[in-house]
């Protein structure tokens, strides 16, 4: 079996750990909940008949405070980028994230969450839907409503293993 | 009696199943029930236990007379621990339940081995977390300017012993610190297989199922196995070991923050105290944050400098100026960009009239040079047609002067060609020579008429030469010349009669006046001082004879010269 580390980045609140634990589909183990700023969990997925098992490492947003360690990011063969479509701060902020992360892995592979989706009118949806509509790496999600979820991470693992 | 013992059976027989029947049905009230009874006896039965153990190891100290047990004394008295807790600790053996091998960069696990029943759940996530909180502490070790990676990791009695070498590093999971002795055989084992699967750990992509690898797990199983295992090992679950680290870890980050807090709060009252401006610094992985509002955009770069001063850390400004003074600046900047823009105008208004003048004078000037170019080429061209015309004449004048120069040589090449065969011409000295003519008898003056038609021939054919360069010609002589009979001023005598009958009968021919050149000739008379000798005796036949020669003009020649180059 093929083992990837992916990473989820994003700043607080956007809904990182919400979205891995839809993946999971409820099988989120809280013992692993950790203060050190990362909560691993892993998830096995077939594609194109090849089983691949995502350790799924969901880096803790930083603050002035609190600072990630740049070890989490090391060996990572891909990451979904999330933000929150509420808060337009949150999307400016992937960009950062990216940086830091492409500078650890450049060859690396990634995807986009717009996460919290549901949030939104049918107008805001629309709008966001069609600037996003020529980039196939970005996603609109919803944890709470289970929207592309898994084809979030699917879509990332099938980057990976191109 | 009997019926004493009957009663207890029958009762036996009904309070056993109703008391087995409540436990069943109510579990927790009857634990609450028994709990003080159960946990006093288990307390009683526990200590009695301690209490051997400890009287079994009283009496092996005092038993015990040895190096070891007189360092032990020393080590009770200075720390103040019992010689009995030392005792206890050095009988307790570290045991290895389980083994990871794992990716250094992935974090991934590459291969793992566990003692019988000492298997871990979810294995790959623990050596993802164990790798996630070694990260963690030497980050955090970094940041506080040591140098050094964590290699154990101890809450309770469980223990974690990191080593790290090339693309991997091992835990090894213990029910206790490892001692020395212990590290070193870890150690060994882990360099033995590091050396031998390298090149499968250098290439690792996250595939365990090679052949390689199932043998390394193989050979890390025989090697918890081959342990020596004296103590029962108590199960433990190496996650919940990773989960009481954690408490650990919250104290040491908040050292490490605390220690942040300390560093930035200095820098902020740094700040304070040289600009009065208040900043908040934080202190993140790579950089100091700085935020908040100072007066202006020279505060700015006061402030920055000031931190530079005291840290050699990267700087993320966030700082930011109040629209006031942003919109009093752009004023400032506004006014001072209209005065400028009014200056270059000004500028430009000059530097186009200098421009347009500069065009003016340019068009002038290249008029000018037009014309002077044009009077230059004509002027050139008629110096080149005179030149021409001059070296034309020159050339000319150059052939009249070479002419000139040579004009002997030209008569000599003339006459010579003329007179090719001519037995009268004397090659040599270019002359007619009437030897061998027997023109006049011994003492005679008369010229014999046959033999002077042959000269009267001769002559106008060396006369036909000469007259094309008459202006040339100072003179043609007729010499006479005798033998040496008779006296010699006689002889003088005849022979210049002959030379004069030989003139007047040539000038008296029509052939020769045509020329118009009577006047060049004149006679000589040399008698016999010229005369003639045959193989050394004298011709007397031949000495009395007629020479005619001519010479030039030298005087006309250098006149005519000095007239060429004059003009």
């Amino acid at each position: 079996m093929i083992r990837k580390k992916i990473l989820l980045l994003g700043d607080f609140s956007v809904g990182k750990t919400s979205l891995v634990k839809r993946f999971l589909d409820g099988t989120f183990d809280e013992k692993y909940l950790t203060t050190i700023g990362v909560r691993i969990s892993k998830k096995i997925v077939t594609l194109n008949e090849v089983e691949c098992e995502m350790i799924i490492w969901d880096i803790e947003g930083s603050t002035p405070r609190k600072k990630i360690s740049l070890g989490y990011y090391r060996g990572a063969s891909g990451a979904i980028f999330v933000g929150d479509v509420t808060r337009h701060e949150t999307i400016d902020a992937l960009v950062h994230h990216k940086e830091i992360f492409l500078s650890e892995n450049p060859d690396s592979k990634f995807v986009v969450a717009y996460n919290k989706v549901d949030l939104l009118n049918s107008i805001a949806k629309d709008r966001i839907e069609l600037e996003i509509e020529n980039d196939s790496d970005i996603f609109l999600t919803s944890a709470k409503d289970d929207q592309n979820v898994e084809d979030l991470f699917i879509k990332l693992m099938e980057n990976m293993l191109k | 009696m009997d019926f004493e013992a009957r009663d207890d059976v029958t009762i036996m027989k009904r309070v056993t199943p109703a008391i087995s029947k409540g436990i069943s049905e109510n579990k927790e009230t009857m634990i609450d029930a028994l709990y003080p009874i159960m946990g006093g006896m288990i307390s009683k039965y526990v200590t009695q236990a301690i209490k051997e153990m400890m009287e079994s190891i009283n009496k092996k100290i005092e038993q015990g007379l040895s190096f070891e047990r007189i360092k032990r004394k020393a080590k009770s008295k200075l720390t103040g621990v019992s010689e009995t807790e030392l005792l206890l600790n050095e009988s307790t053996d570290a045991v290895i339940s389980s083994m990871f091998v794992i990716h250094k960069e992935t974090s991934l696990l590459i291969a793992e081995a566990h003692l019988e029943n000492k298997e871990i759940d979810d294995a790959h996530m623990v050596a993802s977390m164990a790798s996630a909180i070694k990260d963690f502490i030497n980050d955090w070790m970094q940041h506080s300017d040591a140098k050094n990676e964590v290699q154990l990791l101890s809450y309770g009695n469980a223990t974690l012993y990191i080593e790290s070498a090339g693309s991997v590093f091992i835990v090894a999971f213990l029910d206790a610190e490892p001692d020395h002795e212990l590290r070193i055989e870890i150690n060994t084992f882990f360099a033995s297989i590091v050396k031998q699967y390298a090149n499968v750990f250098q290439k690792f992509d996250g595939e365990n199922n090679r052949d390689e690898i199932v043998t390394l797990s193989m050979e890390m199983e025989d090697y918890l196995y081959s342990q020596e295992i004296d103590t029962k090992i108590e199960k433990k679950n190496p996650a919940k070991v990773i989960f009481m680290m954690l408490g650990f870890l919250l104290v040491a980050y908040g050292v490490y923050m605390l220690y942040g807090w300390y560093g930035k709060h200095n820098l902020e009252q740094l700040v304070l105290s040289e600009t009065g401006e208040h900043i908040s610094i934080s202190d993140t992985n790579k950089a100091f944050l700085l935020e908040g509002q100072v007066d202006s955009i020279e505060r700015i770069y006061e402030i920055e400098q000031i931190i530079k001063k005291h840290s050699k850390k990267p700087i993320i400004n966030k700082m930011s100026v109040p629209l006031s003074y942003l919109d009093d600046r752009f004023k400032d900047e506004k006014n001072v960009g209209k005065s400028l823009m009014l200056a270059l105008e000004k500028k430009l208004h000059l530097l186009e009239k200098s421009y347009k003048k500069s065009l003016l004078d340019i068009e002038q000037n290249s008029l000018h040079l037009e014309q002077e170019l044009n009077t230059s080429k004509s002027y050139l061209s008629g110096i080149l047609k005179e030149t021409t015309a001059e070296l034309s004449i020159l050339r000319k004048e150059k052939k009249s002067i070479e002419k000139l120069l040579d004009i002997k040589s030209e008569i000599y090449k003339e006459l010579d060609k003329r007179f090719l065969n001519e037995k009268y011409y004397d090659k040599e000295k270019h002359h007619l020579n009437f030897k061998d003519l027997v023109l006049f008898n011994a003492g005679e003056t008369v010229y014999n008429i046959d033999a002077i038609k042959v000269l009267e021939g001769v002559f106008i054919k060396y006369l036909s030469v000469l007259y094309r360069y008459k202006d040339y010609i100072k003179e043609i002589s007729i010499e006479g010349h005798t033998d040496s009979s008779g006296r010699e001023e006689d002889n003088v005598i005849l022979s210049k009669k002959r030379a004069l009958n030989v003139k007047d009968y040539l000038e008296g021919l029509k052939s020769v006046s045509q020329f118009q050149m009577q006047e060049y000739m004149n006679v000589k008379g040399y008698g016999s001082s010229q005369r003639v000798f045959k193989n050394k005796s004298e011709d007397s036949k031949a000495s009395r004879r007629i020479e005619i020669t001519f010479s030039l003009n030298d005087a006309k020649i250098l006149n005519k010269l000095g007239e060429i180059i004059h003009d």
